[in-house]
């Protein structure tokens, strides 16, 4: 029982404090479709408002934003499945009910009542002439914004569109909020937004203010009406238009747009990371928290020392105190998280794509609070496992966040190890998307060598707590044999084992 | 023509493993193709193999358990044992799939297969710890067992 | 749907090197039909807030859309230039395009009185009216112009229609190193899904996802190619937890072997790992 101490199960486990309540709701989404369990359309279908007319087509039109259904995914639960065909009818028969009513279900036409959704015009390159290319590093990404908007209705644009100040008033379209394609391309998704390819040119659309007597209008009108004024666009058109590679302006990758449109359905406000929206890393390179173990912790034990070629590893004798000895065993250099690594800026995919933020009260577009998440987006099939270099250029490109009381993971001493640990230092989430499937994957920059377990051997035995009696009252150790202490063991890291024998010497009292 | 000393030695420690933990009998190894053809021009196999008879049956294909359940009115497995081809590797190796391909290709089977049937090897697979991980590769694509 | 009659191909909307198809009926039809289900990625307007349920389009795989232009059964064009371009170029297929619009509208729009004159007469039948009478003063309903109803069709349809001498940008498809595999499997009636959640290249039903359990977790090798004996335990043990066998397999290199087949989907050697539990 002289180890017994070391045992991890001997302390309670610290109760998670850290509010990581929606990083969990990120791995329902994905646990509801992680089993190949496909969803079941018939109950789904059913569980739809106006299923009882039957579905599709023109029924869209009562499903407005008032019959809006709230439908969970979790509250329809999935049919049986079976492992193998039977080739028996009923087998045959549930099939063909499952693919009808995935067929009426999605047979939908998008249809809004007038006045219940917004029209937006795509002007791809307006911001893109007027900007020019020295956009000034406000993060706004103002020449990607392609959409305009008529007008700001609804929910969904207290995240979403921006209007771009300092745009010269005479300029058509200046006090327009304008879209981002992931933002357009979603809303036209949802059935929010009607996309319209202009005929004429943005004054057509948006007349100056000296013509706002809308005269130009009135003249485009003729046998078609309204629509000559611009087409409104399917889905299809808007996937071509919005969808693009790395880099295309005013397009989005579809990887990207998923991940955005995922989070969004999941109840996220998501904006594209700008820096700007970080903090500055702290000017004092020491935080509290940092100060505070540095005074607990000796100053001389982070740095490794140096040994006799043959060892030993541990000079034989009395040591008093486990520290003096650990100090002595510490050959691997440790990672120290540092607030200011001079490390160059992520390149390729492995940069952070989206800021999140989970729903709150009071959240404006134009003053974002700092993110929830930052997550990156790659694309599984063209990506490899990102390396080390990549890792690290990824998350100190992230605000540092150390472990401690304020960023939610507890405070110090042995009860808040595994919430340190797991909190690390900086944090990003990775989004692997497979052709439409999206896994997330939570990257932490952690410090083993910030938790000195040893520590705690040196503690001074609890006072009168009957399960101390013995077994906690130290009195030294004695190093009896160390030679040939350190070999190596083959492999890429090349992993250092020592062998070590130590006796732990209990002195009755 | 011989296996170099490493195959042959991984062969003896799976042998060990099977002979001593896992209870299996009629252990056997091979290192050429069996044939009347004299020792000396026998073709050597890819690898040196193994064949044994486990102490119960260890792959039953899903077609048969599903006969079985019919069958039967309660659920047995079919206790007796049938002969396995096992293949030693080492974890560190590597392999392809045209190896893989000539392993199966110069496996004898005692019967012919069954209709819609298709070899199938014990994959013994070593680690530097003498730990052995036993796998089946089917030469074919086999449904899963179900449990 | 099995009558000979030859059916439209299916058009697969290729953008940015990504593969979609917006046609409910052709979704359907590739399901039936060519055991190619896909994952669906679009939002699903009847319910947005979700993804347990997701809409149009899906998104096929490069090898999906690579063994419906060698069955001859679907053409991939090149979406991103050659949709805008056909919207750009206003022509008479505008007309076609706007009828469409107009007819969902209407309907909407007829469904819509149908509907609040069906509730009016219950609730008047019932005698009271207050739910009835919110829906009227709320919803103005009836004489708008169509074009004031919103209306978001799924694909262009008549819009795209090539304009005679103009043919659709035909797309290539670029496959991976896996196809080989992938082509084998679909021949023998698969139907396949990208193997992100399991590790593989593809997760392999023995019929339509929407019923069975997936069977394989599949992953190509060419056919010289290393592969770490770890690599097979990890799939293979993986496999074991989840109900599945992992497949490896891939195209044969050998100028001996089934030399008889010519089809490149037959010429390829798979096989199976299951874990022996010992």
């Amino acid at each position: 029982m002289a180890y017994d101490d070391e045992d991890p199960t001997a302390t309670p486990p610290p109760a998670i404090a850290r509010d990581d309540s929606s990083t969990v709701e990120i791995e329902d989404v994905e646990d509801a479709e992680a089993d190949e369990a496909v969803s079941d359309f018939r109950k789904f279908a059913s569980s739809l408002p106006g299923a009882a007319n039957g579905g599709g087509g023109g029924g869209g039109a009562l499903k407005n934003k008032k019959a809006a259904p709230h439908v969970s995914g979790k509250t329809v639960r999935r049919g049986e499945k079976d492992f193998e065909s039977h080739g028996t009818r009923l087998q045959e028969n549930a099939l063909e009910t499952s693919r009808t009513a995935m067929h009426d279900v999605l047979s939908y036409t998008r249809t809004r009542v007038p006045d219940n959704y917004m029209t937006g015009w795509y002007f791809p390159d307006h911001w893109a002439q007027e900007a020019g290319e020295d956009e000034k590093p406000e993060g706004l990404w103002r020449r990607d914004r392609v959409v305009a908007l008529e007008a700001e209705k609804g929910q969904m644009t207290k995240s979403m569109g921006r209007v771009l100040r300092g745009a010269p008033k005479n300029m058509p379209g200046w006090d327009k909020a304008w879209l981002l394609p992931e933002e357009a391309l979603y809303l036209v998704e949802r059935g929010d937004l009607l996309l319209r390819w202009p005929r004429g040119s943005i004054e057509d659309i948006f007349p100056p203010p000296e013509e706002v007597d809308g005269l130009k209008r009135e003249v485009a009108r003729g046998e078609d009406g309204d629509y000559e004024l611009g087409l409104p666009l399917s889905l299809q058109a808007a996937y071509s238009l919005f969808i693009g590679h790395e880099g295309d302006r005013g397009k989005v990758t579809l990887e990207k747009f998923q991940v955005y449109s995922q989070l969004r359905r999941a109840g996220y406000l998501v904006s594209r990371a700008s820096p700007l929206l970080d903090p500055p890393p702290p000017s004092d390179t020491q935080t509290l928290w940092q100060r505070l173990f540095s005074l607990i912790s000796s100053p001389k034990s982070d740095t490794p020392k140096s040994h006799p070629a043959m060892g030993p590893l541990v000079k034989p004798g009395l040591h008093r105190s486990y520290e003096s000895v650990y100090h002595q065993l510490s050959l691997i250099p440790r990672h120290k998280p540092t607030p200011n690594p001079n490390t160059p800026a992520p390149e390729g995919p492995f940069t952070v794509a989206y800021h999140v933020f989970k729903s709150r009260p009071g959240f404006t577009k134009t003053n974002l609070p700092a993110p929830d998440f930052r997550i990156a987006v790659v694309n599984a099939r063209t990506t490899d496992v990102p390396d080390l270099a990549e890792m690290e250029a990824l998350l100190d490109s992230t605000p540092w966040d150390p472990p401690n009381a304020r960023s939610g993971a507890g405070g110090p001493g042995i009860g808040h190890m595994y919430q340190r640990l797991k909190h690390g230092w900086r944090n990003v989430i990775v989004a692997v998307n497979d052709n439409g499937m999206v896994s997330y994957l939570e990257f932490m920059e952690t410090a083993f060598g910030e938790e000195k377990l040893f520590e705690r051997f040196d503690a001074k035995p609890r006072q009168g707590g009957k399960k101390s009696s013995g077994r906690n009252q130290r009195a030294g150790v004695v190093v009896v044999e160390a030679a040939g202490a350190v070999e190596a063991v083959g492999g890429k890291g090349g992993f250092l084992h020592p062998h070590l024998l130590l006796v732990h010497l209990r002195h009755p009292r | 023509m011989a296996h170099p000393d490493y195959l042959t030695d991984l062969a003896s420690t799976v042998f060990e493993n099977l002979e001593s933990q896992h209870d299996w009998t009629l252990l056997e190894s091979h290192t050429h193709k069996q044939s009347s053809l004299p020792e000396s021009s026998k073709t050597l196999l890819p690898r040196p193999l193994l064949t044994g008879l486990p102490p119960k049956r260890l792959y039953l294909h899903p077609d048969d358990q599903v006969e079985l359940v019919k069958t039967h009115a309660t659920y047995t497995v079919d206790e007796t044992p049938e002969m396995e081809w096992v293949v030693p590797m080492h974890l560190n190796e590597q392999f392809t799939l045209k190896q893989l391909a000539e392993v199966f290709d110069s496996l004898e089977m005692p019967e012919p297969l069954a209709e819609g049937r298709c070899k199938r090897l014990l994959m013994a697979i070593v680690h530097d710890d003498s730990t052995v991980v036993y796998y089946f590769v089917h030469d074919g694509i086999v449904k899963p067992r179900q449990n | 749907m099995t009558s000979s009659s030859p059916r439209p191909h299916v058009r697969i909307s290729k953008a940015a090197n990504r593969y979609l198809v917006f046609d409910i009926d052709d979704v359907m039809y590739l399901r039936r039909n060519h055991n190619i289900c896909s994952v669906f990625v679009g939002t699903m307007p009847q319910a947005p807030q979700q993804s347990a349920f997701m809409g149009l389009p899906i998104e096929l795989m490069a090898e999906e859309a690579q063994v419906l232009v060698e069955k001859n059964v679907a053409f991939v064009v090149d979406d991103s230039n050659y949709h805008p371009a056909r919207i750009a170029a206003a022509g008479p297929q505008d007309r076609q395009y706007l009828d469409a619009v107009k007819t969902v509208t209407s309907d909407a729009q007829r469904s819509m009185r149908e509907q609040t004159e069906a509730r009016k007469a219950m609730y008047a039948n019932k005698g009271t009216t207050p739910a009835a009478a919110t829906t009227t003063k709320n919803s103005p309903v009836t004489r708008e112009a169509p074009e004031a109803w919103m209306a978001t069709l799924t694909t262009s349809g008549a819009l795209l229609t090539p304009s005679p001498g103009q043919d659709e940008q035909l797309a290539s498809v670029d496959v991976p190193a896996s196809y080989p595999l992938y082509a084998h499997l679909q021949d023998k009636g698969y139907f396949m899904m990208p193997g992100l959640r399991f590790g593989c290249d593809y997760n392999v039903y023995p019929g339509d996802p929407l019923r069975f359990h997936s069977h394989f977790q599949a992953t190509g090798f060419q056919w010289n190619e290393d592969i770490n004996l770890l690599d097979l335990v990890t799939g293979g043990r993986l496999g074991t937890n989840v109900k599945k066998s992992f497949l490896i397999g891939g195209r044969v290199e050998s100028e001996e072997q089934h030399k008889d087949n010519t089809d490149a989907t037959r010429d390829v050697r798979a096989f199976s790992i299951e874990w022996a539990a010992m």
